[in-house]
């Protein structure tokens, strides 16, 4: 058997892409994608279906049509999706990953990997999805208004929007694998990381505009909102919780189950 | 490889679990480390493959630390009852998927074989498992995965008696084919003496002792007769137990008897017979001031 021979002597890089979890992942990100787009058809068929309905029984039936976004609407749900699948990936795999010969550094590294990649992904996805209504609602004569409490102003504004959904769900998979890693080091740590995880994900997506589903703390914000001013405070609240997440990996025991 | 472990201390708050521990295994070797229940076998495999970091001390692979070095890391495997596998609700062939992309000398083929041997079910998720088919999933992780350092904490206890003597005859056909250190963390030592060229005891988070399994077995005889007899033979020398049986003695002494002991105590009348691997651990945990 031959000798051990250091890493740092050799220079070489020990840590890797993960890709089998992120193939892993990414289909079912696609999987859960496709359903989405089903739904946007399916659900404004059912709001059409019943302003026809409604029609019957004296309704006006403009005012049940399809008047806004539905994409926008169905793809806040890709905050939570990234943030707990980050969690799951810190929760599951990292712990099996160093029981299997990985250092926490690497494993650590390649979490990162993980979460900006699948953040990156369903950033793509998010805008294609935009991309796919304007199609859908061209077609069925629907109308999607205009956004919300967004930094975007335009349902058309694809590179904006990419840029918006990145900066957010980065800082969400950064929460979430927080969040996860916390609740593997302790129940009290975990519960304690889920509210520092909110205030930082609440405060700096509302402040910033970045809303996701804390739409109700950007209302209380009176400021200018600037796209480039918004990405560096997320990118910086992503930097901050995945310190905290290194803080949690760094010196991590592995339980016996 | 050569493992060092120096001066290991690691405590859960009030517990002190492992307490100044040193222990030196020159492989290719298969080594048991045994202990009584909470003695602190699984607290010192985890410090030795990184699974957790000790209070104090270092363990080290080659003249190299373990903690946090890729490339040691890489090299060991240490199997538990849980399996440490990502998803508990995983199937086998999904577990081997993962082990393939993250052990570098993981055998596909012999992975297929022992699982058909050990009878593991395919489409049955890992913890919808019996006990004894989860443990077998960990032994062919342990085996397929052909790390030069591998320990098994207790990892096999919850196989049946065919399953685990199947796991013993593999464990040698592999070290004999693929020479390697294996690590067997036991309480059932009778079953797997056998096997062990040295032995580790752990007590009460302290290395008892560390030495080959048959010097070991040398060491330890239990002398029988008449209670005086017994007694003004084994004057002077290190007893770890006495039964009696009416007026028969039987005294266990530790550290074996030389020739002339020998024939003094047949001329005595005596008989003298060599411990059991199980037997003597029992006299030996349970008299903690015979150490080395």
């Amino acid at each position: 058997m031959s000798a051990i021979t250091s890493s740092s002597a050799t220079g070489t890089r020990t840590w890797r892409v993960p890709r089998l979890p992120l193939r892993d992942w990414i289909f079912i990100t696609l999987c859960g994608w496709g359903v989405m787009l089903l739904g946007v058809v399916l659900v404004g068929n059912l709001i059409d279906h019943w302003a026809w309905i409604a029609g019957l029984f004296g309704r006006d039936v403009n005012d049940i049509s399809v008047t806004s976004s539905i994409w926008g609407m169905m793809s806040g749900v890709t905050v939570w999706f990234v943030g707990f699948v980050t969690g799951y990936y810190l929760h599951y795999y990292l712990p099996a990953f160093i029981a299997n010969g990985r250092t926490r550094r690497d494993t650590a590294i390649e979490a990162g990997i993980f979460g900006g990649v699948l953040a990156a992904v369903a950033s793509v996805l998010v805008t294609v999805g935009f991309v796919y209504e304007r199609v859908v609602y061209a077609i069925a004569g629907w109308q999607r208004g205009t956004p919300g409490d967004t930094l975007y102003q335009d349902y058309d504004d694809y590179g904006q929007i990419l840029l918006v959904s990145i900066a957010g769900l980065l800082m969400w998979a950064a929460g979430g694998a927080m969040i996860g890693s916390s609740f593997y080091r302790s129940n009290e740590r975990g519960l304690l990381s889920v509210a520092i995880a909110f205030a930082a994900v609440g405060l700096v997506g509302g402040a910033s505009g970045l809303a996701g589903p804390f739409a109700f703390v950007a209302r209380q914000f009176e400021v200018d909102r600037n796209l480039l001013v918004s990405f560096v405070a997320a990118l910086m609240a992503t930097v901050v919780l995945a310190g905290v997440t290194w803080w949690n990996v760094r010196k991590l025991p592995l339980r016996n189950k | 490889m050569k493992i060092e472990v120096q001066d290991v201390s690691l405590a859960y708050g009030e517990t002190q679990a492992l307490d100044s521990v040193r222990a030196s295994i020159d492989g290719p070797r298969i080594v048991g480390l045994l202990g009584r229940n909470g003695s602190g076998k699984s607290s010192l495999l985890s410090v030795m493959a990184a699974f957790r970091p000790a209070d104090s001390g270092t363990v080290t692979y080659d003249g190299q630390p373990v903690w946090e070095n890729p490339v040691v890391a890489s090299q060991i495997a240490l199997i538990r009852e849980g399996g440490d596998v990502h998803g508990e609700d995983e199937k086998l062939d999904e577990i081997f998927r993962y082990a393939a992309w993250l052990r570098p000398n993981w055998n596909a083929s012999m992975a297929e074989e022992l699982a058909e041997a050990f009878r593991i079910p395919r489409k049955t998720n890992l913890d919808k498992m019996s006990r004894g088919q989860r443990s077998a999933v960990g032994v062919v992780l342990g085996l397929a995965t052909q790390a030069p350092v591998t320990m098994f904490d207790e990892t096999y206890l919850g196989m049946d008696a065919p399953a685990r003597v199947l796991f013993y005859d593999l464990l040698l056909k592999e070290y004999m084919e693929r020479p390697r250190t294996f690590i067997l963390s036991t309480h059932l030592i009778e079953e797997v003496s056998r096997i062990l060229e040295d032995v580790i005891i752990i007590h009460e988070g302290e290395v008892l002792m560390q030495t080959a399994t048959d010097d070991l077995l040398g060491q330890g005889v239990a002398m029988t007769g008449p209670a005086d007899r017994v007694d003004s033979f084994v004057q002077g020398m290190n007893v770890i137990g006495t039964r009696d049986l009416g007026r028969t003695r039987s005294t266990t002494i530790f550290g074996g008897l030389s020739a002339s002991q020998r024939i003094e105590a047949r001329e005595l009348g005596l008989e003298f017979t060599p411990l059991e691997l199980q037997d003597l651990f029992v006299h030996l945990t349970t008299q903690k001031e015979v150490r080395r």
